[in-house]
């Protein structure tokens, strides 16, 4: 049974060892994102455990079409109200958490480029901002890791993260506008 | 096994322990895939993977997954008792109000067919003027009961005098010799003719109905 069949098992009869299964594969991808933002190894096992057995009920009632999508917004989600709830409030950049925030299961983008898919790519390219322009020619077309694009440019790691994403974010919407 | 195997790529990439090659290959997959950057951000901050504390969280699943089962179990059992409980009561409860329900409707019918009878007091009294071994096949007591029934919404008072033939049990050829009132008379001759089985040859009666 792949994931879909697991799912689909696991609404119509509520077998535990079903969402076991399910689950299993996802939890140390969990703990990691629990720990980026509880920043606490208990609480972070903790919180893997607990949405476990949120999932108990949810499942069964929601339609899940790509669990692991679902399930990392809802990780996501559990640790923020978490955080909340702590009041511990943190300071974190937006822009780090923009590009999380709309997720989507990566689609197979092999569309044939038409020529003025290359031209309205150069444009759009000139109107990212010149470190993104920057850090993202060096990513994608360099193929450089960041740690290089680091060392390159001087630039922090995780800035050269946040450039990288939200430039190719900014790419995408340019390239879809009309 | 894929797993563990994305696991440790999560860790030689966290700990610098991979080339430039495969660093940039994961960069590219984790840009398309927020939960694996998220997760890279975690362990990148907890300073790599901790192995150890990854296989006791999946020995608190399988636990966890043995305690709700049995938890399950037991509660399946007990809501089974609870049903079968609930279904005894309710058949228990169907069954007496049965039981009263017929209790009670019997009495109350009972009751009627008393009430009936104390309430009538014999209007009807019937002379014999002339027979030819003839008699209603009930008695004279039965016949008289019965008109003084027939009459009950019958306020008319008087003396009718009836003469008739009998042939098969029913009384043929009535004539009324007399009559104090003419409905009275009809009434007493069709009682006697409809609803009274004779025997015998034929009769003379005289019936006196009273107040």
């Amino acid at each position: 049974m792949d994931e879909k069949d697991l799912l689909h098992y696991y609404k119509q009869t509520g077998n535990l060892d079903t969402l076991g299964k399910l689950y299993a594969p996802y939890m140390s991808l969990m703990y990691g994102v629990c720990y980026k933002y509880l920043q606490n190894t208990e609480e972070s096992q903790d919180a893997v455990m607990q949405i476990f057995d949120e999932l108990i009920s949810k499942l069964r009632i929601h339609e899940v079409e790509n669990f692991k999508s679902w399930l990392y917004i809802y990780t996501r989600n559990y640790c923020l109200m978490a955080l909340r709830k702590k009041k511990n409030v943190r300071n974190v950049a937006i822009e780090d958490h923009l590009v999380e925030l709309e997720y989507q299961p990566q689609e197979d983008q092999e569309h044939n480029w038409k020529e003025q898919d290359f031209e309205k790519l150069a444009t759009c390219m000139s109107t990212l901002s010149e470190e993104q322009g920057h850090c993202v020619r060096m990513f994608y077309l360099e193929q450089k890791c960041y740690k290089d694009i680091a060392e390159l440019t001087g630039f922090e790691l995780a800035k050269v993260k946040s450039y990288i994403q939200n430039g190719r974010r900014n790419l995408k919407i340019c390239m879809e506008k009309k | 096994m894929e797993n563990n195997y994305q696991l440790s790529r999560i860790h030689n990439y966290v700990m610098g322990l991979m080339t430039k090659e495969e660093m940039y290959d994961m960069e590219r997959e984790a840009l398309n895939d927020p939960f694996l950057q998220d997760a890279i951000d975690g362990y990148r901050m907890q300073n790599g993977v901790d192995t150890n504390k990854l296989s006791l969280l999946q020995q608190r699943l399988a636990t966890k997954l043995q305690h709700k089962e049995q938890e399950k179990k037991q509660r399946f059992y007990s809501w089974q008792r609870l049903t079968v409980a609930m279904a005894a009561a309710v058949l228990f409860l169907v069954a007496c109000s049965l039981i009263l329900f017929n209790y009670f409707n019997l009495r109350t019918t009972d009751k009627n067919t008393e009430v009936i009878l104390m309430e009538e007091h014999l209007r009807i009294r019937t002379e014999v003027k002339s027979s030819t071994l003839a008699n209603p096949m009930g008695g004279w007591e039965q016949f008289n009961e019965e008109l003084n029934s027939e009459l009950r919404d019958v306020r008319q008072t008087g003396i009718v005098d009836l003469s008739f033939r009998i042939e098969n049990t029913v009384a043929k050829d009535i004539q009324i010799l007399q009559s104090s009132d003419k409905k009275l008379g009809e009434i007493v001759s069709q009682f006697v003719a409809q609803k009274v089985r004779w025997q015998g040859e034929s009769l003379h009666i005289s019936i006196e109905v009273g107040k």
